[in-house]
C-alpha cells in the first residue's frame, strides 16, 4: 500500500483554513456515540473533543476544509436518537437540520447498530434529501463478523452510503467525494418518502422502526450474535458483585497513585525552578523598580502564576490522560452502572460518578462533564456536589486550612521550624517556609510535596507555653478577683486540673516532681492529694463530711426544698 | 409481565409502554417499541439498574423505569 501524504485525506495541512468563506455547509448528524466528532475531525483536521460515551458534543462545533477547490463549512451536531425529542441538545441538532438548511447532511451511522441508527436516517430523510450516510465503525462491525452491503443500503435509502472507520481514516476520501457529489448536485438522491403524516406519534415511530428493521436485516449478513463473547465475559467481570468493585477500587487507586507519585517529582522540580530560583531572578531583574512594582509583578503576578503551574500542572497532565484511557476502554459507563443504586439513594444519577471523578482532576471539567446526565434535577445535583470532589488545585489550600484549625497527629513536642522571618521580601513570607518541614498530611503529596505551607504549631503548643496575662490588669478571674492575681489563680487551677487529668496512673513519689504543679506545690504542702479519689471533694465516693462547706450547704438547701 | 420481572438472559417482546412524556419518547427512540425484542443482559452488582439488549445495544434502565414497559416472554 503506497502512502501519498500530499493528497491523503488525513493530512491536516490539506484542509487549509478557507479565509474567504465557504461554498457549502455540511452538517454532521447521527445517533450519540457513533463517532460524529471523529468523522468531523477527520474531515477538517481539527481536534474537536470526542469521547467514548454519549453526549460529548453538546453545542455545535464548526470547522472548514477545502476539497478540489471548494470550501466546505462543517458543523458537528450533538448526537440525537430522533428528531422528535425536544430535550436540550437534541434541539440544537433538530433546529439546525430543519432551519439551518445545510447543503449536505452527513449522517454518521454505527455499523454495528444499524437498525436503531437507520431510524434516524429515515427521519432525517423526511426533512432533507441531500444526505450522505457514513457507515462508521465498519472496523468494529468486521470484528463482530458483520458485513454490510453498502450498495444495497444505498439503493434502499436512495442516498450515497460510504463505509468509514474514521478513527483510522479509512474511507474518508470516499466520504469527501460523496459529499462533493451531493453538494454540487452531481447525484440526485432519490428521496424515499415514508408515509408518516396522519399517523399518531406512536404509530409513526413504530412504522419508522419497522422500516429501518427491514432495511437493516436485508443489508446485513452475519453477526448473529449481537455481542462478542470476550465483551460479555469482560462485562461480567467488571460488573461482578465482588470483582466489579475490586477492579473499580484498584483502578481508582491506580489512577490516583500514578497521579500523586508521578506528579511529585516534576512538581518539585517546577517549584524549585519557578518559585525558588525564578522568583529571585525576577526580583533581581526588577532591582531598580519601586517597591510597588516589584510587589505587584514579582511577588504577586509572577509568584502566583508560578506556584499554580508548579502545583497544578503535573498532576493534571497525568490525571487526565489516565482518565481518557479509562474512557476509551469504555470502562466508565460500567462504573456508573455499578454505582447507580448508591447514587439513586441520594436522588442522584450513577453517571455522576464520572463527573465527580473528573472533579478530582479539575472541577471545571467535572461540572462540564455533568451534561451527560439527562434529567435536569439530577444534573443540578451533580453540578452542586461536584464541589466535594477536591481538585488538584484545592488540595494544598484545604490542607493548609486543615492544619490551622484541626490538630495534626501528635508527635511529642513539635519542631518549631515555621518561624517567621523578619525579611518581608523573603519568598518564605509568601508561600510559607516549606523545605525544612515534612508535609504533615501525606495527601499533600498530591500537589507536590513542597506545596504545604507551614502553619502555627498545633493548638496544644499554645497551652504549654507560658501564657501572658491576656487582657491587662482589669480582667476578672473566675473567683471574681481582678488583675494579675485573678489571672494567676485561673492558670493555677488550670494546671492543677490538667495535671490531675494527666496523672491517671499512680506513680511513686520517689520519682520526683513530674508536673508543673508538683514542682510548685511539693507533696508536703498539699492538703489533699488529688490523685486519691476518696479525698477528692467532688468525687461521688468521697466522704460527705470531707466536702467543702459550700457543697454541704447546697445539699442541705436542696433537701429542704424537697 | 413488566420488564423488571424479566429473568436474566431471557428474551421478550415489548407489548406496551406505560411511561409518558419525555421518558416515553426517549424509550421509544431507543427502540423499546411494541413489537420489538428485548433481552435482559445483566444486572448491576448492587441489584438495581439492569442492562437490556435492545436493537443491538445495551440500554440500562432503573427498576422504576422498567416497570413501565410491558413485555411478553419469548420462549427460545
Amino acid at each position: 500500500m503506497s502512502h501519498d501524504c500530499g493528497s491523503c485525506a488525513l493530512n491536516p495541512h490539506r484542509s487549509e483554513v478557507v479565509a474567504g468563506g465557504y461554498d457549502f455547509v455540511v452538517a454532521v448528524a447521527g445517533n450519540p456515540n457513533t463517532g460524529k466528532s471523529t468523522v468531523f475531525n477527520a474531515l477538517t483536521g481539527l481536534r474537536q473533543r470526542s469521547g467514548n460515551w454519549p453526549g460529548t458534543t453538546v453545542t455545535r462545533a464548526e470547522g472548514v476544509y477545502r476539497h478540489q477547490g471548494i470550501g466546505y463549512n462543517v458543523v458537528d451536531l450533538p448526537g440525537v436518537y430522533s428528531l422528535r425529542s425536544a430535550t436540550g441538545e437534541e434541539d440544537v441538532a433538530r433546529e439546525f437540520l430543519e432551519n439551518g438548511a445545510p447543503d449536505v447532511t452527513v449522517v454518521v451511522v454505527d455499523a454495528t447498530r444499524l437498525e436503531r441508527n437507520l431510524a434516524l436516517v429515515l427521519q432525517i430523510l423526511q426533512v432533507t434529501d441531500r444526505v450522505v450516510v457514513a457507515l462508521n465503525l465498519i472496523d468494529e462491525a468486521e470484528r463482530h463478523g458483520i458485513t454490510v452491503d453498502t450498495r444495497h443500503l444505498a439503493r434502499e435509502l436512495g442516498v450515497p452510503v460510504t463505509a468509514t472507520a474514521a478513527r483510522r481514516g479509512q474511507g474518508i476520501p470516499d466520504l469527501l467525494e460523496s459529499i462533493d457529489l451531493v453538494a454540487r448536485g452531481r447525484v440526485a438522491p432519490r428521496r424515499r418518502q415514508l408515509r408518516l403524516d396522519g399517523l399518531l406519534e406512536d404509530d409513526a415511530v413504530a412504522a419508522l422502526f419497522a422500516e429501518s428493521g427491514r432495511i437493516a436485516r436485508s443489508s446485513i449478513t452475519g453477526g448473529g450474535q449481537a455481542r462478542l463473547t470476550v465483551d460479555r465475559l469482560l462485562d461480567r467481570a467488571l460488573t461482578h458483585r465482588v470483582w466489579g468493585f475490586v477492579v473499580m477500587g484498584l483502578l481508582f487507586f491506580g489512577v490516583f497513585w500514578f497521579t500523586i507519585t508521578g506528579a511529585a517529582v516534576p512538581s518539585d522540580l517546577l517549584y524549585r525552578l519557578l518559585v525558588q530560583d525564578g522568583h529571585a531572578l525576577v526580583r533581581e531583574l526588577l532591582g531598580g523598580a519601586p517597591w510597588w512594582v516589584t510587589g505587584l509583578v514579582a511577588d504577586g503576578i509572577y509568584l502566583g502564576t508560578a506556584w499554580v503551574i508548579a502545583v497544578m500542572l503535573p498532576p493534571m497532565a497525568i490525571f487526565f490522560p489516565l482518565f481518557t484511557l479509562l474512557e476509551d476502554f469504555g470502562y466508565l459507563p460500567r462504573v456508573a452502572f455499578n454505582l447507580d443504586r448508591l447514587f439513586a439513594a441520594a436522588g442522584a444519577h450513577g453517571k455522576q460518578s464520572l463527573s465527580m471523578m473528573m472533579g478530582y482532576g479539575c472541577n471545571a471539567a467535572g461540572v462540564t462533564a455533568t451534561r451527560i446526565i439527562d434529567s435536569p434535577r439530577e444534573r443540578m445535583i451533580a453540578i452542586v456536589t461536584n464541589n466535594f470532589s477536591i481538585c488538584n488545585g484545592r488540595w494544598p489550600t484545604l490542607i493548609l486550612m486543615g492544619t490551622v484549625f484541626i490538630r495534626g497527629p501528635r508527635r511529642g513536642r513539635q519542631r518549631r521550624t515555621g518561624r517567621r522571618t523578619r525579611n518581608r521580601h523573603h519568598p518564605d513570607r509568601l508561600v510559607g517556609p516549606v523545605e525544612d518541614r515534612p508535609a504533615r498530611c501525606d495527601v499533600g503529596v498530591l500537589a507536590g510535596t513542597s506545596a504545604v505551607p507551614a502553619t502555627a504549631g498545633p493548638a496544644d503548643d499554645l497551652h504549654q507555653r507560658r501564657r501572658p496575662h491576656p487582657e491587662g490588669p482589669l480582667s476578672r478571674g473566675r473567683d471574681g478577683r481582678t488583675g494579675r492575681r485573678g489571672h494567676l489563680a485561673d492558670r493555677q487551677r488550670h494546671h492543677r486540673r490538667r495535671d490531675h487529668r494527666r496523672s491517671s496512673r499512680p506513680r511513686p513519689r520517689s520519682a520526683g516532681p513530674r508536673t508543673r504543679s508538683e514542682r510548685h506545690h511539693p507533696a508536703g504542702v498539699r492538703r489533699r492529694d488529688p490523685r486519691q479519689r476518696d479525698h477528692h471533694p467532688h468525687h461521688p465516693d468521697a466522704d460527705v463530711d470531707a466536702r467543702p462547706s459550700s457543697v454541704r450547704r447546697l445539699e442541705r438547701r436542696d433537701a429542704g426544698t424537697r | 409481565m413488566t420488564l423488571d420481572q424479566l429473568p436474566r438472559g431471557a428474551g421478550a417482546v415489548v407489548t406496551a409502554l406505560d411511561s409518558r412524556g419525555a421518558e416515553r419518547r426517549r424509550l421509544m427512540d431507543l427502540g423499546l417499541l411494541p413489537g420489538l425484542g428485548v433481552r435482559a443482559d445483566m444486572t448491576s452488582p448492587l441489584g438495581d439498574p439492569t442492562a437490556y439488549l435492545v436493537c443491538g445495544s445495551l440500554i440500562v434502565l432503573r427498576r422504576t423505569q422498567a416497570r413501565g414497559v410491558h413485555v411478553e416472554l419469548v420462549t427460545t
